[in-house]
């Protein structure tokens, strides 16, 4: 007998019989041969109490179950598009649309030419934007997933997906830094130096230029396969990427936030002067702010770089400090409210301060708001 | 003498027949086959097309070899052959380099360059069906065997990975192969070489099968310790043959062998060995640390949750395969360590079968295990553990078993088997679906605890990795793109979009822009990672929208988002206090 022969004794049968080959009767030594799991043993042998055994199958069925449930809530591309044409035709001025879960962005492909806007969290949505909002509501999230406050005018369905159209209460956005960012005027100062931004690429602000204004210009209107050549040597046509004030949108508490750069400077104040603010009694400022989540914790880095950085809130240019904001270091998108008044000089002036510039990735949301009336 | 031998206690496993390697060969044929129809529907994800590249180098340097103007052993020579991703052995690197050489540019039998490389893996992936089938036959039987070798054939993610010309499929395979040998070997000397040679070969294809002689040395313990109850003494009686022998055999094997193959198979560790080697080493004892998105939190740094992978297998092998595993591994676990307990008095079959079942769960429960360890890098997902899965699809062929026995207690011969198979054709039915609707997706695909892809968003699971996806976008992009578009390809790799324009599958006068290139092109091809959001948020910023054109969703999931610059860049106007 070879050492491979050992491999099969011959006093050792089929665990199971081979198809179509008599049972195997004798010695096997599986699990199934320990003396409480022989079939005279089992209750399930005399059929008056369920045999545990059948749960696996069970379980097995429950879980095909499961998944034909969850498909069928997927919607098509083609509720997507049937809703969003409904959209499309309904809409008016001031409304706003938007889609929930996150995550579920198929509707996105037909959101081209409607005042689209992203909702991370419907239970803490800020529609104040906004005098109606369209809800595309996905895998069983609808306009009753916001925050009370609001009132359903319609709802539609399309298999699967919900519209709903949203009358928006509460308070109204009167005022929005970021929309009216081209009439901001940007500084940066230490002391008594003033340093004007007023270089405008397209999305924001830029103190500092590499090239004179009308060659910036030029370089940042020339075709994309151009700047593609061009890109190692001249990257930005000129301009800082980082120290400007911006247009933007960014990562901030793990969702896209839209804001406005607003990058501080170790040393220096950055102030935006917002000359057109419609500051009134009985308006309130809503500072929404954060640094990026890639400078506070989505990195390999041991702690942030990130310092603390300080936000004041000013009546007109030079007028007297409204509020300060300390902003630390830490992962999130904060609001800070408080109320304002009108000033001689008129507008609003928010500065920011930092002991460091290095990953001051800092993005903010300014509005105004006030009271909801009809004739908005 | 061997006549007079007793069996050592791993002898109480079946020998498989001729039949038994007929069906596993039928049933790898098969798996080769989908897999070979499937090659172009898988997308090439970032590593794989810097494999396809170093293939090259790799496949001409052997091929050298056969010319005799060509100065192969030259270190000019290795250079240019192993110089590039010398961070990874070569042997996967050259049989995807001799193959698409011979298969496509010498003989035209594979008409396109990616499925040309991809071959060997699918062999491998395929012939991992047979030797899960043949484990199977040897632990449990034939029933078991078929149920292992279609739960393994019919888990979406191994069907994903086992398209791709890198390494991860290939490394299952050596761990079985490996493993398989090891458990011949405990039997027969003469096997003991083939261990050790596999050790090599498995060492050859990744750095994972580093830990399977731990793993079995482990199994041996055991089973040493087990004839030490039967027999008083480690040490066989005279004349005769116990586990010292078998496993010293083993261990010289794998010790002398192992080493020996991986060196030699390995030209660029001819010339500055020992830096070289010191290089490989630290490579992979210090490699970085990639984020990963896992229930809703983005790490990007140690320590890591030791539930990683233990939760992740329990979202992503199908429902049925899962259920049928876990009893399995229940029932085995319970025998385990009732025999553990017993006294050495008991049945010799029933102490026979402590050290399988060992076996089995330490070659399913390590490859998990190093994974979870906190500071291991995790950012494979379910691929890095993946050389456990063909256990766990023996096991869950033992658990289809027990459930049947469970249920019908009385069932014997043909009865029994139609049972079996009926429970087979639930538990596969499902899974096979799962793998044809989300295969070519693998990293997406979660199973219903996870409420499938959909769920799993909810859950905050990632679902893609490192752009293969975008091979489900390229025929909308050759239709819209305009002539020399330029396309921002994010995750996806200029190799990857080369060997898309070599198939045919993308226009040629499409243009790569590079990485971070978002604002130098009019098209941008967006891979949906949660730690990537920034770089579609940087398309959203210089294209001025957050809508994509074009779209790929798995289950209404944002898989691939395509955009497109809706107008030319223009100088910027001069507002009021500008300049």
């Amino acid at each position: 007998m070879t050492d491979t022969a050992q491999l099969t004794p011959t006093d050792d049968p089929p665990l199971l019989p081979a198809y179509g080959a008599p049972p195997a009767d004798s010695v096997d030594p599986s699990p199934r041969e320990e003396p409480r799991e022989k079939p005279a043993d089992r209750p399930a042998a005399s059929g008056r109490r369920f045999n545990p055994w059948w749960l696996a199958p069970l379980a097995m069925i429950a879980g095909i179950a499961l998944i034909v449930h969850r498909r069928a809530a997927v919607p098509e591309r083609a509720d997507w598009k049937a809703a969003t044409a409904v959209i499309a035709e309904g809409l008016a001025p001031g409304d706003g649309v938007t889609w929930a879960p996150h995550w579920a962005g198929e509707g996105r492909l037909f959101l081209h030419g409607l005042p689209g806007f992203h909702l991370a969290e419907p239970a803490e949505a800020d529609l104040a934007r906004y005098d109606r909002v369209w809800l595309l509501g996905a895998f069983g999230r609808s306009a009753d997933d916001l925050p009370a406050g609001h009132r359903v005018l319609d709802r539609q369905t399309f298999g699967p997906l919900n519209l709903d159209l949203v009358e928006v209460g509460g308070e109204r956005v009167i005022g929005d830094l970021r929309a009216d960012l081209e009439a901001v005027r940007v500084t940066r100062s230490k002391g008594d130096r003033v340093e004007r931004c007023d270089f405008w690429d397209g999305r924001g602000w830029h103190c500092t230029l590499r090239k004179s204004p009308d060659r910036t210009r030029a370089c940042l209107g020339r075709p994309v396969a151009k700047r593609l050549r061009n890109r190692r040597r001249d990257p930005h046509c000129g301009l800082d990427p980082w120290l400007n004030v911006s247009r933007d949108v960014r990562v901030i508490g793990d969702h896209p936030r839209r804001c406005v750069w607003f990058h501080p400077i170790g040393g220096k104040t950055l102030r935006a002067h917002w000359p057109s603010a419609p500051v009134a009694d009985g308006v309130e400022a809503v500072l929404d702010f954060g640094f990026t989540d890639k400078v506070i914790t989505d990195h390999t880095r041991k702690e942030t770089r990130t310092r603390p950085a300080r936000l004041r809130l000013r009546q007109g240019l030079d007028g007297a400090v409204l509020g300060e904001q300390p902003v630390s270091p830490e992962k999130g998108w904060r609001r800070w409210r408080l109320p304002i008044a009108p000033a001689e000089g008129g507008g609003l002036s928010v500065e920011v301060e930092t002991e460091a510039t290095v990953d001051a990735h800092l993005c903010i949301d300014l509005t105004l708001r006030g009271p909801r009336t009809g004739a908005e | 003498m061997a006549s007079t031998s007793p069996m050592g206690p791993l002898g109480a496993l079946r020998r498989p027949a001729r039949l038994d390697h007929a069906i596993g060969l039928l049933l790898a044929a098969s798996y080769f086959a989908l897999l070979l129809g499937n090659s172009l529907d898988v997308g090439v994800p970032r590593d794989e097309s810097f494999y396809f590249h170093a293939a090259d180098r790799a496949g001409d340097w052997w091929l050298g070899l056969l010319d005799s103007e060509v100065a192969s052993f030259s270190p000019e020579e290795i250079k240019k052959g192993f110089a590039y991703n010398h961070e990874h052995p070569v042997l996967m690197k050259s049989l995807f380099g001799l193959s698409h050489h011979i298969l496509h540019d010498e003989l035209g039998w594979v008409q396109h360059h990616i499925t040309a490389y991809r071959i060997p893996t699918m062999l491998m992936a395929a012939l991992a069906l047979w030797l899960a089938h043949l484990l199977g036959v040897m632990i449990r039987g034939r029933a078991v065997g078929i149920c292992a070798a279609l739960c393994l054939a019919f888990m979406p993610r191994v069907f994903f990975h086992g398209h791709l010309a890198c390494f991860d499929a290939p490394v299952t395979f050596m761990t079985l192969l490996i493993a398989w040998c090891y458990l011949k070997a405990a039997r027969s000397r003469r096997w003991a070489i083939a261990a050790g040679l596999a050790l090599g070969l498995g060492l050859a294809t990744k750095l994972n099968t580093f830990f399977v002689p731990f793993t079995l040395l482990m199994v041996a313990i055991v089973d040493g310790w087990t004839w030490k109850r039967r027999h008083g003494a480690l040490r066989a009686p005279e004349g005769q043959r116990g586990p010292l022998t078998y496993y010293g055999c083993i261990a010289v094997s794998m010790i002398v062998l192992g080493p020996l193959v991986f060196f030699a198979h390995w030209p660029w560790l001819w010339y500055e060995t020992v830096d070289r080697l010191q290089f490989y080493v630290s490579f992979h004892a210090r490699h970085v640390h990639y984020p990963v998105d896992y229930l809703g939190h983005l790490y990007f740094r140690p320590p890591f949750p030791v539930h990683f992978p233990f939760v992740f297998s329990a979202l992503t092998i199908p429902v049925g395969i899962l259920i049928a595993g876990c009893v399995g591994l229940a029932v085995t676990a319970r025998s385990a360590w009732r025999q553990f307990k017993a006294a050495p008095e008991v049945g010799a079959a029933q102490v026979d079968r402590r050290s399988a079942e060992v076996f089995l769960l330490l070659c399913l429960a390590v490859p998990a295990l190093v994974i979870a360890l906190p500071y291991t890098p995790i950012f494979g997902g379910t691929k890095h553990w993946m050389p456990g899965m063909p256990f766990f699809a023996v096991l869950a062929g033992v658990g289809i078993e027990r459930i049947v026995r469970g249920i019908w207690p009385a069932a014997e011969g043909r009865g029994l088997t139609l049972r079996i198979a009926a429970l087979t054709g639930l538990v596969i039915a499902p899974a096979a679906w799962a793998t044809l609707a989300y295969g070519d997706h693998g990293p997406a695909y979660y199973n219903a605890l996870a409420g499938g892809p959909s769920g799993a968003a909810e859950l905050g699971m990632p679902r893609n990795f490192w752009g293969f996806s975008s091979v489900e976008v390229l025929d909308e992009l050759n239709e819209q793109a305009e002539e020399g578009a330029l396309v921002w390809w994010h995750n996806a790799t200029r190799g990857a979009t080369d060997a898309y324009q070599r198939d045919g599958l993308l226009r040629k006068d499409i243009r790569y822009t590079g990485d971070w290139t978002a604002p130098y092109s009019n098209w941008g091809v967006y891979h949906d990672h949660r730690e990537k959001l920034p770089e579609e948020l940087d398309v959203w910023r210089a294209y001025g929208t957050d809508w994509p054109v074009i779209g790929f969703f798995l289950d209404g999931v944002q898989i691939i988002g395509v955009y497109r610059r809706p107008a030319p860049p223009a100088a910027p106007p001069i507002p009021p206090g500008g300049r």
